[in-house]
């Protein structure tokens, strides 16, 4: 199966590593259980753009995320692949994988905040 | 949230506990926070809707204890009077559930503000990461929390004192996937002032002065703070500094509402943090 084409994110864009199960029925893409609405067959993404209102809790932070993103410039992905699903969002794309960063601190929680 | 009903019975101890005290201080993974959190929003909205009808009903039962009465007086008969019983057991017993439920009510913060809110992080917390949260919307104006007193005269006559307590609601610390560090603090200072005009009367008046502070750290490793950036303050409210390992920034919000509670705005939060990231760039990683 292929990967997600979902992105994960709120404040920044990145790419979702968990692998597809079902496409979206209004856009195509390959989606995880995930980035999947629970209740239809679209993806939290799609609703987001969507006017309807949904009664998901789950679609919620992706309206807000498609809210700020709208309005916002130069709003950051970190991936490498950055479908035209996201061309309304002004994104400046940065080709490095998080995980990939090193030394980058996994939080643990006595580095949690010195100050 | 759905319409789905939950009961106080349904909770289970750590939630009846958060429920009845307003207060939690420990830290969890987000999916455990919202598993947590989920139950008591749910219930929270139902006893809501509940105890909005139960004051509807108790305005009618007001209403209704009077008109057997009067119904008594014309028809000079004693037997209407059996009504007025009736609607004075019913008040009775409408008051006592509704102060079951009064005592029950969690702040709706949690439900309209602090769960959305995690729902958000959620998107940028990874699910083993730890989300550490003191809430404490539990706010008596008792002489524990008074931090200063005021007292006012005119002419020798006291016109009022004003009483200012401080309360740390607030405090949520996580980190996102991108190595960011977020801390959000709430602060309530409460007044109450107490008037007496020239004839006695005495009036008494809340007002709830609240101080947001969100402190947000980028990872050097990732990010980085363009000269021209430094120091170039956007409002007087977003301090920016910067460490060996870290960019700061800090951004004080004010709110001031009358009464004792208001919402905390979730929207200015979330613009603020969304915000920071429009003055970095990104650091070239090494291949």
């Amino acid at each position: 199966m292929s990967q997600c084409e979902g992105k994960r994110g709120f404040f920044i864009l990145y790419d979702c590593s968990k692998e597809a199960s079902k496409q979206c029925s209004e856009c195509g893409r390959s989606m995880c259980a995930e980035h999947l609405s629970k209740i239809g067959t679209a993806c939290y993404e799609c609703m987001a753009k969507s006017t309807l209102s949904s009664e998901e809790d789950q679609a919620h932070p992706y309206k807000l995320r498609h809210k700020m993103m709208s309005k916002n410039v130069n709003s950051i992905y970190f991936g490498v692949s950055l479908n035209e699903f996201y061309d309304m969002y002004d994104t400046s794309s940065f080709d490095i994988k998080l995980a990939a960063v090193e030394n980058m601190a996994d939080s643990p929680d006595e580095l949690f905040f010195d100050s | 949230m759905n319409e789905k009903t939950q009961t106080y019975g349904s909770l289970t101890l750590a939630q009846k506990e958060f429920v009845e005290t307003d207060k939690i201080n420990t830290k969890m993974s987000i999916p455990k926070w919202i598993k947590f959190l989920e139950p008591i929003c749910r219930f929270d909205e139902s006893a809501d809707r509940i105890r909005k009808k139960l004051n509807f009903l108790v305005v009618l039962s007001s209403f209704g204890f009077f008109i057997p009465v009067f119904i008594a007086i014309f028809t000079t008969s004693l037997t209407p009077l059996y009504g007025t019983a009736i609607f004075f057991i019913a008040l009775v017993l409408l008051v006592k559930q509704i102060k079951k439920y009064n005592k029950r009510d969690v702040n709706n913060n949690i439900r309209n503000v602090i769960y959305p809110l995690l729902k958000v992080f959620s998107l940028d917390v990874g699910h083993a990461q730890s989300v550490a949260m003191r809430i404490n919307f539990n706010k008596p104006l008792t002489a524990e929390n008074l931090a200063s007193e005021l007292t006012e005269t005119s002419e020798d006559r006291h016109i009022g004192t004003s009483e200012y307590y401080l309360f740390d609601v607030l405090d949520v610390r996580t980190a996102f996937v991108d190595g960011t560090r977020v801390q959000m603090s709430v602060f309530d200072k409460i007044r109450q002032r107490e008037r007496c005009n020239p004839r006695g009367k005495t009036k008494i008046k809340h007002k709830l002065k609240r101080r947001i502070i969100i402190s947000v750290k980028f990872d050097k490793k990732l990010y980085r703070l363009p000269d021209s950036n430094i120091n170039n303050e956007a409002s007087d409210a977003i301090k920016i500094s910067s460490s060996d390992n870290w960019i700061k920034f800090k951004v004080l919000i004010k709110q001031s509402v009358p009464g004792k509670t208001g919402d905390l705005p979730m929207d200015k939060i979330l613009e603020n943090i969304h915000y920071f990231y429009q003055y970095l760039t990104i650091k070239e990683q090494k291949a």
